[in-house]
């Protein structure tokens, strides 16, 4: 095979350096709304200080269980519990009340509601309401 | 703390590396030290991360034993280095590589590092606590690994299910192992471990390419890398495509520095099979190359020099890759549950196989994420054509038979992904958009190695055929993956 000449060997490797550099701004622009003070577009950095107080009453480690308006087939649902799992790890939240080895139960709200009658629904009592959704509960002894 | 650890884990595998060099006589020299601290880097979180998961199940993880384990291992270390062989202290570089402009586009890599490095802070800051899966999978693992007493069992619950608890932990071991050490859970040990993993990813890329077609490849390389905006994107997102790309990347290029080197020693092998074991040990695509890169080695060697030679060559590999098989077989089968869907489907999924419409909306999947690669004039797809059309390709004999391998592995990866999709009994279309296109990523870095060690010397002139060369010709085709020359 024909071997290239040093001149077009040199305006390959230029043409290349050049649309490399060029790429560089694309990417510098394509990537403005991820560096931006929107990125964190399902707010989970913000769910720790949302859930700070609730942690504080939970045990440090165990199975907890969790139960919300929202439910988790559903994107707003799956990105709530994921943020509260996120949050209130290593404690492992789950649906499965039943499966829990503690009392407790963590409420996670996406709007003002009844929350009492949504607890008793469920066989759960209101311990205390921490306001933004965030509510503790407690399974009620098996009659 | 949390960067304490870390660094701890580079060194202790920058030393192993050290004292075990896979290119004790390839040039030039900043390439093999490039090369030793970006595989030594992702070789000690690795392993550093796997007796972190040992103390974690023991129940003794905690500040002193991890920083004394890292003491223990760091000892070793030294202790090999200061009984290995002296080094040769010569390193080839062929004149074939000499090229005026190395510099210029040297410069031209700076420029580019600076501004996409730059941006990627002003990611890491906007975003600590990275993409979906860094806090619905990875992270969130890391954190039941970094709890109190036995909270390590619920990263691999039955419980977790929308946190994939069969997946490996390498990743979330090395995140918990920095929080375990420093006490707190800051994002600051993912950042750094996503930003060392794209680093390594990119200084392995560039090294290797030095090492086997000189530094003006290299740094184009590494200007085309640094051109692919998802894998700048998906650098701080802290998921595991990274860091599996990464010992991809390392296993196929070890095989292929392996052929070129004319040591008595073939570290490299040893190291290609532990970034395949490690890759099986991040994600579950790294059991597959695992099992490729043995299975593929093997047969090549096998298939071109006979099964003696076969069994001979692949001694160190199979060393290597030893560590991965045991973990998986261990962590599948004992440790956590089969609950993905892909596997406790059965046989059903095999009836995906008939309906040809997936077969095309995996393809158009496929070309639509090699589009993605990039944007604009400066795409790397359109960067490799301009290399290509001006160069051409030229492949040395010594290096056929590696290439093979390093080809084969690749394609190999690339086919089981197709395969997984074609019988997922997920939604294809919701699979392949959020999937498709980090798992090229775990190949890419790969596949432009590939192409730049096919692609011709990027030289001033055309290499003369001198008697220096031929003289050299022999002592290189002692290489172990190299040897077919020699062995005909």
């Amino acid at each position: 095979m024909k071997q290239p000449s040093p001149a077009v060997v040199s305006a390959a490797c230029a043409a290349v350096a050049l649309l490399s550099l060029w790429s560089t701004v694309d990417f510098y622009r394509a990537t403005e709304d991820l560096a931006g003070s929107n990125a964190d577009v399902y707010q989970i950095g913000a769910q720790a200080e949302r859930f700070r107080e609730l942690a504080a009453a939970l045990p440090a480690s165990g199975i907890i269980g969790y139960v919300s308006d929202r439910g988790t087939r559903e994107t707003l649902g799956t990105v709530m519990y994921d943020g509260a799992q996120y949050a209130l790890a290593p404690r492992l939240l789950t649906e499965r009340l039943r499966q829990a080895n503690t009392p407790w139960v963590v409420g996670n709200f996406s709007k003002p509601m009844d929350v009492a009658g949504f607890a008793s629904k469920r066989g759960l009592t209101v311990v205390r309401d921490f306001g933004s959704g965030v509510v503790l509960l407690r399974k009620e002894p098996a009659q | 703390m949390e960067l304490i650890s870390i660094a701890s884990a580079v060194l202790i595998g920058a030393l192993l590396v050290w004292a075990a060099d896979p290119a004790p006589d390839l040039g030039p020299r900043w390439a093999a030290t490039v090369l030793r601290v970006a595989l030594g880097a992702s070789a000690g979180i690795g392993i550093t991360s796997l007796v972190f998961l040992f103390l974690d199940i023991a129940g003794e993880a905690g500040p002193l034993t991890i920083f004394g384990s890292d003491a223990v291992l760091l000892a070793g270390a030294v202790l090999l280095n200061l009984r290995k062989p002296a080094a040769p202290t010569e390193r080839a570089v062929p004149e074939a590589r000499r090229f005026r402009w190395t510099w210029m586009l040297a410069l031209a890599f700076g420029i580019t590092a600076l501004i996409v490095g730059a941006r990627l802070l002003q990611i890491a800051e906007a975003l600590p606590v990275g993409q979906w899966d860094a806090w619905a999978i990875w992270n969130l693992r890391a954190k039941f690994l970094a709890g109190p007493g036995s909270s390590w069992r619920v990263a691999v619950s039955p419980l977790l299910t929308m946190t994939h608890p069969d997946y490996p932990l390498l990743l979330s071991s090395f995140v918990a192992r920095a929080w375990k050490a420093s006490g707190t859970m800051g994002a600051l040990a993912p950042l750094a471990t996503a930003a060392v993993f794209f680093s390594a990813t990119i200084a392995m890329l560039v090294s290797a390419v030095a090492l086997l077609r000189g530094s003006a490849a290299a740094v184009l390389a590494g200007l085309v890398a640094l051109s692919t905006t998802p894998l700048l994107v998906w650098s701080m997102a802290q998921y595991a495509d990274i860091p599996a790309g990464f010992y991809c990347l390392g296993a196929v290029a070890l095989i292929l520095v392996d052929a070129a080197s004319s040591g008595s020693r073939h570290w490299a092998l040893l190291w290609a099979g532990l970034c395949a074991s490690l890759a099986a040990w991040t994600k579950n695509e790294g059991i597959v190359l695992l099992a490729c890169v043995l299975v593929v080695f093997v047969g090549v060697i096998a298939w071109r020099q006979g099964a003696r030679a076969a069994l001979r060559q692949s001694r160190l590999l199979f060393a290597g890759c030893l560590p991965g098989i045991v973990l998986v077989l261990w962590f599948k089968f004992f440790l956590a549950p089969a609950v993905d869907p892909l596997v406790r489907q059965g046989a059903s999924g095999v009836g995906n196989l008939l309906h040809v419409g997936r077969y095309l909306e995996v393809a158009t999947a496929l070309v639509k994420e090699m589009v993605n690669l990039g944007t604009g004039v400066g795409h790397p797809l359109i960067l490799l054509a301009i290399l290509l059309i001006a160069l051409r390709w030229q492949v040395e004999q010594r290096e056929r038979t590696a290439l093979l391998i390093g080809g084969l592995v690749v394609g190999l990866m690339l086919l089981s992904y197709c395969g997984v999709y074609l019988i997922t009994p997920n939604d294809l279309a919701w699979q392949l958009q959020t999937s498709l296109g980090r798992l090229l990523l775990q190949i890419w870095s790969s596949a432009l190695l590939l192409f730049f060690v096919v692609l011709r010397n990027v030289a001033d002139a055309a290499p003369a055929v001198t008697s220096a060369n031929k003289a050299a010709a022999p002592a290189r085709n002692k290489g172990a993956v190299g040897g077919r020359k020699k062995a005909r």
